[in-house]
């Protein structure tokens, strides 16, 4: 596989096993300069494998890992140099202050002090901490703790960043916070690896996205060529005043049509992609003079993206 | 590697649960020895003893009598020898009252021409029998002179005589013929001159009396070892902080040391400033505890201080360097509690027994024992207090500084390349 002048992360192949468990099945991927590179998967599909995996930390069977257009090893500490890490779990040292914290971390990669305290000014500023840099990690809120977990990881100003799942048990505010300065950092020149459950976040910022399951590969493109390969259309619902089985016919038997219900005092239609779906199922109701109210259309979301390629059996962490 | 030095060496100082062991551990353990220990020592420390003396004509005619007690006590006996503070009585009743109400422990009497010690109830008592048996030790010994001095009398009483007197009796044989008169006036006048008690006395000094020599540098102290055992212990608990502050940058141990295992500086910068940080703990714990060993609880360390703290530097070295090769396994730090418990009774920590198999395996296998680091600490210790030398110091200190080596360079190579399996 040849990597392109602008791939960040190239990946080739993967295989990691533990023991008889196959983690990773030959996954490919790369990640291009500029990116927020998304990485979905239900608990135990291989997210976190694999960026261990390319970090470094976990050894594997099989496969090519590159950074920057070079070979990772574990001991490439210029390219780890230029790599942040926010991990999944809070990790900071509770004996530290959080301006001691953020400094303690950034001095792991840059060793200058003048340079250093500046780029601690800015990722405190950055992540909002400023009232907090004489406070120890155990008097933080968890929005604050998060928070302060982003500056450790972004302080030295890396080219590229790991998030593995930052909005984990935050506050709604906290949350859009991390988001936008994701967004900030990535607008600055930054390119993001996002890992995270929350769908609407990945699509509110990421530009790329790939689903594994069961260590592999099973969708990659943007939020709109994953929507695309679906083939699904908006999900129509619509108040009406009476419903029998004879309109739910009617509404089933149009061509758009994926599935049709009647939940709550109200019809759901699921459509497959199509530019008339709304008009089509108000002409079966006007046609069959049924009466009705508010009309909500929805386009898909990348959660029924998620649902419809891994399933929606439950999942349990390997 | 600085700033990894200064931040680690924080993280250890305000984190008091490592602190406790190798800091509050010896202070709090040597405490308590000092408390038991206080008794034992004391039971063998001689007091001086309060002692009458029964003047009498018969006391008056003991030959040499009052110059043998005189030279125990408390006026004109150094420190060394102050066995008795001396009150003389004029008769036996004053003695006896003086005994009766506790003023003194018991009086010395002369009867039937030989010394004799009468006391009282109380001198029958644990505490007071073992400095009432330096008066009899005294008295016999006294005796024990006087009957040879009678003896040697009898059988050839030149010997009495000192030196210079005996030259002067054996020139007189020599010459072969009957001596003048000059001669013996001569010898006689020397005699006179001298004083016959003085001149007996070279017979006492150079013949009978044996001589106190001292083959340690300081007087050995029963108690030592279990203060030099519990340093080279608290050296070993020394390992913990150590073993947590690498810990802190192995990534199968914490989410943290997973972050710490991916950052821009290599393992071995970080593991040299971690080790660096954990040693100057560690060393700072154990100076303490040894100050305060030595000015409160009064340990004597000789007075070599400055070879004493590199000791404890050097100690603190090898258990921070085993500390970290533990790190990088993964195994508890549970364990270095317990190695250093183990080893800590074969240094001697724990009483008679475990100083008795401590010794027999330095006899029978000696290699074995020099593998036990709290035992060549607590064994720097006594070499520097007793020895003239400082051989067995530095030989000490050689094993000491092989051992710190060997741990930190194979845990330098563990960590250098290490990727896991598992996380």
């Amino acid at each position: 596989m040849s990597i392109s002048q602008d791939s960040i992360i190239h990946v080739s192949k993967l295989v990691k096993r533990y023991s008889e468990l196959l983690a990773i099945d030959h996954l490919s991927l790369e990640v291009r300069a500029g990116e927020i590179f998304g990485f979905l998967g239900p608990n135990g599909s291989g997210k976190t494998t694999t960026i261990n995996c390319i970090l470094q930390l976990l050894s594997y069977d099989k496969g090519e890992i590159s950074l920057f257009g070079e070979e990772m090893t574990p001991t490439r500490y210029d390219l780890k140099r230029r790599i942040g890490i926010v991990p999944q779990e809070v990790a900071v040292y509770d004996e530290l202050t959080v301006r001691e914290n953020i400094d303690a971390f950034c001095a792991l990669y840059v060793s200058n002090g003048k340079e250093r305290k500046a780029l601690v000014n800015e990722a405190i500023d950055f992540v909002g901490l400023g009232e907090f840099v004489n406070f120890r990690p155990r008097k933080l809120s968890g929005g604050l703790k998060r928070r302060l977990n982003i500056a450790c990881g972004i302080a030295h100003k890396p080219e590229l960043i790991f998030l593995d799942e930052p909005t984990v048990a935050v506050d709604p505010q906290s949350r859009n916070a991390i988001l936008e300065g994701i967004e900030r950092l990535n607008a600055e020149g930054a390119t993001v690896v996002y890992t995270s459950h929350y769908m609407e976040e990945v699509e509110q910022i990421c530009s790329r996205v790939l689903i594994m399951d069961s260590g592999r590969e099973v969708a990659q493109g943007t939020v709109d060529e994953l929507k695309a390969m679906i083939g699904m259309g908006e999900r129509i619902r619509v108040e009406c005043a009476s419903l029998d089985d004879a309109l739910l016919g009617a509404v089933q038997a149009l061509p758009s049509v994926r599935s049709a219900a009647i939940k709550e005092g109200a019809l759901v239609v699921e459509c497959t992609s199509g530019s008339h779906n709304l008009t089509d199922v108000l002409g079966v109701l006007s046609s069959t003079s049924t009466a009705y109210g508010r009309v909500w259309s929805e386009p898909p979301t990348l959660n029924d993206v998620f649902l419809e390629i891994t399933g929606k059996a439950l999942r349990d962490e390997a | 590697m600085w700033d990894n030095f200064k931040y680690t060496l924080l993280s250890i100082v305000r984190n008091p649960a490592l602190l406790f062991w190798p800091l509050g551990f010896p202070i709090i353990l040597s405490t308590l020895f000092s408390f038991m220990f206080a008794n034992l020592d004391e039971s063998f420390q001689l007091q001086p003893v309060a002692l009458g003396v029964v003047q009498d004509e018969t006391y008056e005619s003991a030959f040499g009598l009052d110059d043998t007690l005189r030279s125990f006590d408390g006026s004109a006996a150094d420190s060394e020898q102050h066995f008795f503070d001396l009150t003389y009585y004029a008769a036996e009743d004053e003695a006896e009252t003086a005994t009766a109400e506790g003023a003194i422990d018991g009086y010395v009497i002369v009867a039937d021409g030989a010394p004799v010690l009468r006391i009282s109830a109380a001198g029958l008592s644990n505490e007071r029998r073992l400095n009432l048996t330096t008066v009899t030790m005294v008295l016999d010994g006294y005796v024990r002179v006087l009957n040879e001095i009678e003896t040697v009398m009898e059988e050839d009483p030149t010997l009495l005589l000192d030196d210079s007197a005996q030259a002067m009796v054996a020139e007189l044989v020599n010459q072969g013929s009957q001596p003048t008169d000059e001669d013996i006036e001569a010898l006689v006048q020397y005699v006179t001159a001298q004083g016959t008690p003085d001149v007996i006395a070279g017979f006492q000094t150079d013949a009978v009396r044996t001589e106190k020599l001292k083959l340690t540098k300081t007087d050995p102290d029963s108690s030592a070892r279990y203060y030099y055992a519990l340093l080279g212990m608290a050296a070993g608990m020394g390992m913990h902080i150590a073993y947590e502050v690498v810990s802190a940058f192995m990534a199968q141990k914490s989410p943290l040391g997973a972050r710490r295992t991916l950052a821009g500086m290599s393992r071995w910068r970080m593991l040299v400033s971690s080790l660096a940080a954990s040693w100057l703990a560690a060393f700072s714990c154990l100076a303490i505890g040894m100050a305060y060993m030595h000015f409160v609880v009064d340990v004597d360390f000789g007075d070599r201080a400055v070879p004493c703290l590199f000791a404890l530097g050097l100690s603190s070295l090898a258990f921070c360097a085993l500390g970290s090769l533990i790190a990088t396994f993964n195994l508890s730090g549970n364990l270095c509690v317990a190695i250093t418990t183990v080893l800590a009774f074969f240094a001697g920590l724990y009483g008679q027994a475990s100083q008795r198999i401590a010794d027999l395996i330095a006899i029978v296998y000696p290699g074995l024992a020099a593998l036990n680091p709290v035992r060549q600490t607590a064994q720097l210790f006594y070499s520097l207090l007793y020895y003239d030398s400082l051989d067995p110091y530095l030989h000490i200190c050689a094993v000491l500084t092989v051992m710190a080596a060997a741990f930190a360079t194979v845990a330098v190579l563990r960590m250098r390349r290490q990727r896991y399996a598992y996380l």
